[in-house]
């Protein structure tokens, strides 16, 4: 199992993010390297790749506020 | 004919993704297109549509252009004429104002005047609409616009599967082209992505043919038509209506030039009811153009006065509180259809 997590370079400490829009569901099958989603700051979206093949598990949901190096998703 | 058949590989993508994979793959394989516009090099884009372009194909091909929309499309008017095939962006639809007399006096009018032998085979894109408070001079959609002016053609992707065929169509049509991408729509969060715009696309190149409409949703009782934003606000309202017992058809007009006028008659046709869904401003544009189409070619089989959603004729307002109530969503397009039908909310 790989966890997808929000990418510590992002944005400085002590600030928040928002979860944006997912654009796979829990049970969907991803392939590495794929784009599985955003995350928000500061007027910006940063996509999230998939870093690994497998089972999508979404963990976090969108406009959700998270943190740098969150848990947002599982893939097994 | 869409040229896209059964491919072996598909990758899921946002409309910025299918526009930067279809400009990669024509300049692929066409030494002759190339891009310019604003901050399109080395940030690939303010709403990301030309993402990695610069690192493969280099600053020769992929030009970051100064502020002077009036320079860099009169430029492009000028490359296509002499036969190479430019791409320019047009930050914001607000700005034409500037390089105006490049589009509709040059770009569109010299094929004909000069008898065809100088054609303008060049696409402009452009980012319309609002939604997220950036006021009256960020936010319109001027479909209506452009789409009054002959000699180019106009489109509007839903998605990024037809944002990828539309932009390879545009590319290789030997007329000038419109493109215009709702931001709303991009993959750029900060105005909010709307879903249903990320689809799977074929990772081969494929055409999605300029001036055919789809029927995204089959339905008998009432006809909804929507195209770019609009075409989501239609689908959400159909579900809507679906809980109702209305089945509704959802018509996505993907180009407004070449209008697809058998597509929107044969609905309505059907339908004996039609509403109309248009982000633009109301009055002298799109919305009242299909209106006329199913006046003109249905008049015999309408059950109900003809009916439209659009943006009051207003500039946009910046308070959020002012502007969101008057961009078209599913409660207007429930309540007018719920009229036409005499059904009580």
């Amino acid at each position: 199992m790989t966890d997808v997590t929000v990418p510590d370079e992002l944005w400085d400490d002590g600030q928040e993010g928002v979860l944006g829009t997912w654009f796979y569901a829990s049970g969907e099958h991803v392939s590495a390297g794929q784009v599985i989603g955003e995350v928000l700051t500061e007027k910006v979206a940063h996509e999230i790749e998939a870093p690994a093949s497998g089972t999508l598990t979404l963990v976090a949901a969108e406009e959700e506020p998270i943190r740098r190096g969150q848990t947002i998703a599982r893939i097994e | 004919m869409e040229t896209a058949t059964k491919t072996a590989t598909t990758e899921r993508l946002t409309i910025a993704r299918a526009m930067a994979t279809a400009l990669a793959g024509e300049m692929r394989a066409d030494p002759r297109v190339l891009v310019m516009g604003e901050d399109i090099a080395a940030l690939g884009g303010v709403f990301g549509n030309t993402q990695g372009l610069l690192d493969e194909f280099g600053p020769d091909r992929v030009r970051d252009t100064p502020i002077s929309e009036t320079a860099f499309i009169g430029a492009a008017v000028g490359l296509a004429s002499v036969g190479m095939r430019p791409v320019v962006e047009l930050m914001f639809v607000d700005f034409f104002g500037v390089c105006m007399d490049a589009i509709y006096n040059l770009a569109a009018k010299n094929c004909y005047f000069s008898g065809g032998k100088a054609p303008v085979p060049m696409v402009l894109m452009t980012s319309v609409g609002g939604g997220y408070g950036d006021a009256g001079q960020h936010s319109q959609c001027l479909y209506g616009t452009f789409a009054h002016l002959p000699g180019m053609k106009v489109v509007v992707p839903s998605n990024a599967y037809d944002a990828k065929g539309l932009m390879v169509a545009a590319i290789r049509d030997p007329n000038p082209v419109i493109y215009m991408y709702h931001k709303a729509l991009q993959g750029m969060g900060w105005l909010g992505t709307e879903k249903g715009s990320v689809v799977d696309v074929p990772s081969d190149s494929y055409t999605v043919d300029i001036g055919k409409a789809a029927i995204v949703r089959p339905g008998n009782d009432v006809t909804l038509i929507g195209f770019g934003n609009t075409l989501h606000t239609a689908l959400k309202a159909a579900e809507r209506l679906a809980a109702d017992n209305i089945d509704a058809e959802v018509l996505d007009l993907r180009s407004l030039v070449p209008l697809d006028r058998d597509a929107i008659a044969a609905s309505v046709t059907k339908t004996g009811h039609v509403v109309v869904i248009d982000d633009d401003y109301q009055s002298y544009g799109v919305s009242g153009e299909i209106l006329a189409v199913a006046t003109e070619r249905c008049f015999s089989s309408l059950k109900s006065a003809p009916a439209r959603v659009a943006f009051p004729d207003v500039p946009i307002p910046f308070s959020p509180a002012l502007e969101r109530p008057w961009l078209p969503n599913p409660d207007h397009v429930v309540s007018a259809v719920k009229q036409q039908l005499g059904v009580s909310r």
